[in-house]
């Protein structure tokens, strides 16, 4: 059986399957489906309209009226077998300034009261781990990042906001995002940065890919407010922030 | 000058939709596109245009108009009339058969009936920069659409091509509605469902709640239970997925759903039903059927047969003369001889 094997196929209607690769959020099996899916475009096969690389999954979606499910299933068993062993090393590597202030993070102090220490602990113990994207989703230019330390491992909101601040940066479970836009939230809010993460304009839309690997700093607020004029202003490129 | 449509009223909520951008959503970009994209289809197919052509989407109320710039060709795809305010006189404009609008003549559109939405469409598409591909509108991001929002009184809305001809063109007859349970293919979570749950989607009446929106409807009706907690890792969604949350109560999602879901998904609606509950309204009931993955191939397929027929029996008819007798005893006499294609229309 190849690394990139296939567990399970099922139709999602008659212009979809979902292939499953594993049942759990794990790395190795979004990187493989991240993997399938860049296969997929690379020979899309007739009548592939696109897919969707999740944690443990890619959904595949055709048009019925030149194919059908089981001729894409084929084509995507096939690309599975010939996978490599080898998850290739990470490419590109993000620095993402972070203000920490209380005033930006109104779920920082209940995530501290939980593990018995200080917001200030809670914003070092965020910025310390080095995380990596598993798979984008729900809104444009939203990166599911993991896995968090234990210690800051907690669960969504019993209720979500009705809107949280653009650039929020957030924690849910084992897995850290920022929120690129003021949409409804119920993630743990414990910071905040003007980066931004989404942009048609850009080559690539969206800052970040599966894989990618993301460490955040903090900053004060004097900065964050600097860099988010700058951004504001349009004098800010996406490169500015990758360091690998 | 350009032909446009300049908006006077936008109803209640009319967006730019084509057929949709499906190519990032590995990005998190939601497909959009128009709710009932049959008819966009059939409406842009009459009228000449690409049937992905972008036209307005009008839900639940019509828009008023101006013609701007040079005359423009409409049409009204959906169950959706309204009136003409001409030069001359005023006329009604019914669905499925196009008109001429000339400069400054207005469009005064009344509600969708017994529908959520209807399509204005215009000779040679409505001319919306595209963004990522597409010029649908996603409001919630900014994207698409003339400004990536819905439409407002004074957009100005071009149309891609020139009038050249007075023919019009008409469905001999509105297209039959289709009746019959909501045809679905079962899972993809299938076996997070308890048995129950399944002979009640198959065999109970459901109700299009209030809560439903281009994201997705709500629907009132037997709760489905779960098997075991209702929380997947996220995995893909695709257009027409019912996806049931821990309160057991099913949402099928549509043209503006999140790319992807944590709940588990009981069965999705297959593509030909999908224009269908479009343009269900609350209030409405619909029951569900099980097909296999092949009959829905099938079916997608005789439903683009029956878009070619119904094509095929449309009429060209004489419309408007380009030049009218209206703008013929307006023109000046000129020693005393009146050249009839003298003109500045």
């Amino acid at each position: 059986m190849g690394a990139g094997a296939v567990f399970r196929t099922y139709p999602a209607g008659d212009g979809g399957i979902t292939v499953e690769l594993g049942s759990a959020i794990d790395f190795l099996t979004s990187r493989r489906a991240f993997h399938l899916f860049k296969r997929l475009r690379a020979s899309p096969p007739l009548g592939f309209i696109a897919a969707l690389p999740t944690f443990c999954s890619l959904t595949v979606q055709f048009d019925p009226l030149v194919t059908d499910g089981e001729a894409i299933g084929a084509a995507v068993f096939a690309m599975a077998a010939e996978a490599a062993d080898a998850i290739e090393e990470p490419s590109v590597r993000w620095r993402i300034p972070v203000c920490y202030d209380l005033t930006f993070a109104p779920d920082l102090e209940a995530i501290a009261a939980q593990i018995g220490k200080q917001p200030e602990a809670v914003a070092e113990i965020h910025a310390a781990q080095l995380y990596r994207v598993y798979m984008l989703g729900g809104f444009p230019g939203f990166a599911f990042m993991g896995d968090l330390p234990e210690a800051l491992q907690a669960p969504r909101l019993a209720s979500p906001r009705l809107t949280v601040p653009a650039g929020s940066v957030a924690v849910a479970g084992r897995l850290t995002a920022i929120y690129p836009a003021a949409t409804p939230g119920g993630w743990n809010l414990i910071g905040r940065t003007p980066v931004r993460l989404f942009d048609p304009a850009w080559e690539q839309p969206a800052l970040m890919s599966p894989g990618d690997e993301v460490a955040f700093y903090s900053v004060e607020r004097a900065g964050f407010q600097s860099l988010e004029k700058r951004v504001a202003a349009g004098h800010v490129e996406p490169a500015e922030f990758r360091i690998r | 000058m350009k032909a446009g449509l300049r908006i006077l009223s936008p109803g209640l909520l009319s967006t730019i939709q084509d057929l949709g951008r499906p190519w990032f959503q590995h990005l998190g970009v939601p497909v959009c596109g128009a709710l009932d994209a049959w008819s966009l289809r059939l409406g842009n197919l009459l009228l000449g245009n690409d049937p992905g052509a972008g036209a307005i989407e009008m839900c639940f109320a019509g828009i008023d108009a101006e013609a701007s710039g040079a005359p423009v060709r409409v049409l009204i795809a959906g169950p959706c009339e309204g009136r003409i305010e001409g030069h001359a006189s005023a006329r009604t404009l019914r669905p499925w058969r196009s008109e001429r609008l000339d400069v400054g003549e207005k469009l005064r559109l009344g509600a969708v009936k017994d529908a959520c939405c209807a399509y204005l469409v215009i000779a040679g598409g409505a001319e919306v920069p595209p963004v990522l591909g597409s010029s649908s509108t996603y409001t919630r991001a900014g994207i698409g659409g003339p400004a990536g929002r819905p439409l407002l009184a004074g957009d100005t809305i071009a149309a891609l091509a020139a009038i050249t001809k007075d023919e019009e063109v008409e469905l001999p007859s509105s297209p039959a509605e289709e009746q019959g349970p909501v045809r679905v293919v079962l899972g993809p979570q299938i076996d997070y469902f308890t048995q129950g749950a399944v002979a009640a989607l198959l065999n109970e009446l459901f109700t299009v709640s209030a809560d439903a929106d281009r994201t997705g409807m709500r629907l009132d009706g037997p709760r489905l239970a779960h098997t075991r907690p209702a929380d997947i890792p996220s995995d893909g969604t695709v257009h027409g997925m019912i996806q049931v949350p821990p309160s057991g109560q099913p949402i099928i999602l549509l043209n503006d759903r999140q790319t992807t879901g944590g709940y588990p998904k009981i069965a999705t609606v297959i593509t030909a039903d999908l224009p269908r509950i479009g343009r269900l309204v609350p209030g409405r009931s619909l029951r569900f059927a099980a097909v296999t993955p092949a009959e829905g191939v099938r079916l997608a397929r005789e439903q683009q047969r029956r878009l070619r027929d119904l094509l095929a029996t449309a009429r060209v008819v004489r419309g408007r003369p380009l030049l009218t007798t209206e703008l013929l005893l307006s023109t000046n006499l000129v020693d005393g001889v009146v050249d009839a294609w003298d003109s500045n229309v």
